[in-house]
């Protein structure tokens, strides 16, 4: 025994159990806000760590991935193994938490075997039982602890019964006796335990249950299930996009308050223009997506949980799987649609490595949201006065990013990612009201992954192409200077007007004078810094698609995000101001190159589209891909390929246009 | 348990081309070791007697066992060897474990 005074050192327990056995609503009810998911070193799957005070007992839960076995060839089995083993972190469990579902004891007991030889003290949670006792079984959990020799509870973790129970049969749990050990290797003990507890395997499972079915009908269906599902999936897609509206634009809102109230604050220089430009609006900028993300996870874990994505997953392998992608890739690659974000984030409902790593490179040629500004923008210069061909092109936009997205995961599954995928066997869980507890936790943990995330990496990204954007600082320009100059002596009229038609037309001719003198500034900063420079370096690279040199330094700087070329284009190319889709569409179709020809002729327009479409031009993306797969490596494989297939289609696109005369 | 009629041989199809509502007993299969393995941790393995609740014609399908749904592909399926059976629920015609082959060592 320790001295009164040493500190309470938690009593470590590792849970385990198959998947759909409310293993996760008992770590969420034990631990609540206070746990966080890890990825071990060495391991493509992740467990959820957390600390728990339960009627006065402290633990530390590890939330280990659902299995069937322990031994199996599956990384979340290897990774059961490893935490069995004390190899996760050099901690070994101080106690073993099983956790079987009343509704299935034979498979239960399996594992209960699989994991009693690890010479750790074991308790077993009994889940499920309302649902045992809806099917006519009962299920004495004494009996289940008298035939397993260590303690056993009954517990829910969504209406949070037998909680303080469980920590103290967690408190009293013992290693698995030899006697039971020895008797767990003859043949017929799991179904013969399973008979003395619930009287015979006769009674397991023998009620069929008619809602479950009828549902099944329609849900599985090959016609019906697809359109109950891309139904489910619009309303979900629906409200990331409105719900998510309000709070991003706060957001926006309250990041352009800060900025301006720390440009307002700090006196001018590089340091308040590292922190407006660089940390606040790069940040903010993925912030904002915060919202969706959140509410993505937490639609999503409501459909899980009440069993119908499984059966969704089910439906649609059935085209998916012609891709070699599994049933489950479709909710991520719907996802993106709205931000890739969200969609690479939700890949970790795939279980097969291989399969979550094709769905999550190829996730960002989906056209996200902020593709949209760019698409509108070009699609309206390409076809001004046809409403029609604007929308069937916008349309097409989105049908190329799919069919490229559905490629490539053909590609990847037949080359680096080639290899056997894991054969589609999915438990369809019983069907229930979801938990809103579990889903708000869920949300509350994807969206501190996310915020960490954006907090470190994309903070470092954000700073550095703030930094080549920003430096080497140009001279301000001498007609720039001349412009400021008029507008201060316009300015310097208005109070002398004779009246206020005057004062005002005045005013507006001082204002227009000193924005056309910031344009200037800004397209010679831009010019001048090292990504302007980089651009015209790189040109002759993007030549053969029709871009000049300005074209090229906001295609490079839109590497950033997206959305950075509408802003870029319209300061080097236009007047500055990109609020108005029509008049920036005018403009630019306006512009003209050195030697007075068309700037965005039809092949540059069309080229450029079909560009912004394929390209891998966010990295926030980037980042978030380096945090799901845990290197570098996939990044640069996903950044590499979507590039080169959209300059090679850009290319293309541009020399099928010229050939039909759209140079011009 | 099952037995086949001793005058003539036992039925055996591919779990794909059972019909909706059929019972069946699993009577073997051409799996690969870690398809069997995970069949097996599933709750699925020889003489495991099922309902089919969806039939795959081409497609995926659905079998109940015990109390769990499980889906299954159509690769997986026509690898999957039954026996028809007309028990009238799964306890009847589950053999004991200790009757069962073997189980296969689980690859790792």
């Amino acid at each position: 025994m320790g001295e009164a005074n040493d500190p309470v050192v938690p009593l470590r327990v590792a849970m385990v159990g198959n998947p759909n056995v409310g293993k996760t609503s008992l770590f969420n009810r034990m631990c609540g806000v206070r746990a966080k998911t890890a990825n071990f070193p060495g391991s493509t799957v992740e467990a959820r760590v957390g600390a728990a005070v339960v009627g006065g007992i402290e633990l530390e839960l590890v939330d280990l991935p659902g299995v069937y076995a322990v031994d199996l060839d599956l990384p979340e089995s290897k990774l059961c193994r490893d935490c069995l083993a004390g190899r996760l972190d050099g901690c070994m469990p101080d106690a073993l938490l099983v956790v079987i579902d009343a509704t299935n004891l034979a498979r239960g007991l399996r594992l209960f075997k699989s994991v009693a030889s690890a010479a750790r003290p074991v308790a077993v949670a009994l889940t499920m039982t309302d649902l045992a006792q809806a099917r006519g079984l009962s299920i004495d959990p004494e009996r289940l602890a008298v035939a397993l020799g260590v303690p056993c509870v009954a517990s829910n973790g969504r209406a949070g019964s037998g909680i303080e129970q469980l920590a103290a049969a967690l408190r009293d749990a013992r290693e698995v006796s030899p006697q039971v050990l020895a008797a767990s290797l003859s043949p017929g003990w799991v179904d013969e335990t399973a008979a003395s507890i619930v009287g015979g395997p006769n009674s397991i499972g023998s009620e069929t249950d008619r809602w479950t079915d009828r549902l099944d009908s329609a849900f599985t269906h090959p016609l019906l299930g697809a359109i109950v599902f891309i139904s489910a999936m619009a309303l979900v897609f629906f409200a990331i996009f409105r719900l998510a509206e309000l709070p991003m634009e706060l957001i926006e809102g309250a990041a352009s308050m800060l900025g301006g109230w720390v440009a307002a604050t700090m006196p001018e220089g590089a340091v308040s223009d590292l922190l407006v430009n660089g940390v606040i609006g790069g940040v903010a900028g993925t912030v904002v997506f915060l919202p969706q993300i959140c509410l993505l996870f937490f639609l999503l874990a409501l459909l899980e949980d009440t069993g119908y994505l499984a059966r969704a997953a089910f439906v649609m392998d059935r085209l998916m799987c012609r891709f070699g992608l599994p049933g489950q890739a479709f909710v991520p690659l719907l996802s993106s649609h709205a931000c890739a974000l969200p969609g690479i984030m939700s890949a970790r409902l795939i279980p097969d490595p291989k399969d979550r790593l094709a769905t999550i490179l190829v996730a960002p040629f989906m056209s996200c949201s902020a593709r949209v500004g760019v698409y509108v923008l070009l699609v309206s210069i390409l076809f001004p006065n046809s409403p029609f061909l604007a929308g069937l092109a916008f349309a097409g936009c989105y049908a190329l990013g799919a069919i490229a997205a559905l490629l490539t995961a053909v590609l990847f599954r037949r080359t680096i990612l080639k290899g056997k995928s894991r054969p589609m066997v999915l438990e369809l869980p019983p069907y229930r009201l979801p938990s809103l507890r579990s889903a708000l936790l869920t949300t509350y943990d994807r969206g501190l992954v996310f915020l960490k995330n954006a907090g470190s990496v994309i903070l470092a990204i954000c700073i550095l192409m703030w930094w080549l954007s920003a430096y080497p600082k140009a001279a301000t320009p001498e007609e720039a200077l001349a412009l400021e100059a008029r507008a201060q002596t316009v300015a310097a009229q208005v109070e002398s007007a004779p009246d206020d038609a005057a004062k005002e037309t005045l005013a507006a001719e001082a204002d227009t004078l000193a924005a056309e003198a910031e344009v200037l500034a800004a397209r010679a900063q831009q010019q001048f810094s090292f990504a302007g420079r980089l651009g015209n370096a790189v040109e002759p690279v993007f030549a053969p698609l029709g871009l000049d040199e300005r074209l090229t330094v906001a295609v490079l700087t839109s590497f950033l995000a997206r959305e950075v070329f509408r802003s870029t284009v319209t300061v080097l190319v236009g007047s500055g101001d990109s609020d108005d889709d029509t008049r920036v569409a005018d403009e630019l179709r306006g512009a003209t190159r050195a030697d007075g020809s068309p700037l965005f002729d039809a092949a540059t327009s069309a080229s450029l589209l079909v560009f912004f479409v394929l390209a891998m031009q966010c990295l926030p993306t980037l980042a978030v891909t380096r945090r799901e797969t845990g290197s570098w490596k996939w990044p640069a494989v996903q950044f590499a390929w979507m590039s080169a297939v959209a300059y090679i289609a850009a290319f293309a696109t541009h020399l099928l246009v010229q050939s039909f005369g759209g140079a011009a | 348990m099952v037995s086949d009629p001793p005058d003539r041989p036992p039925i055996r199809l591919p779990l794909n081309q059972l019909r909706r509502g059929d019972r069946a007993v699993m009577a073997g299969s051409s799996l690969s070791e870690e398809d069997r393995a995970l069949l097996q941790a599933m709750g699925l393995d020889e003489q495991s007697a099922f309902t089919v609740c969806r039939a795959g014609r081409g497609g995926p399908c659905i079998i109940q066992l015990d109390a769990t749904r499980l889906g299954l592909s159509p690769e997986l399926a026509a690898r999957i060897l039954t026996r028809p059976c007309d028990c009238p629920d799964a306890g009847s015609c589950r053999a004991p474990e200790g009757d069962r082959p073997p189980e296969q060592p689980s690859a790792k």
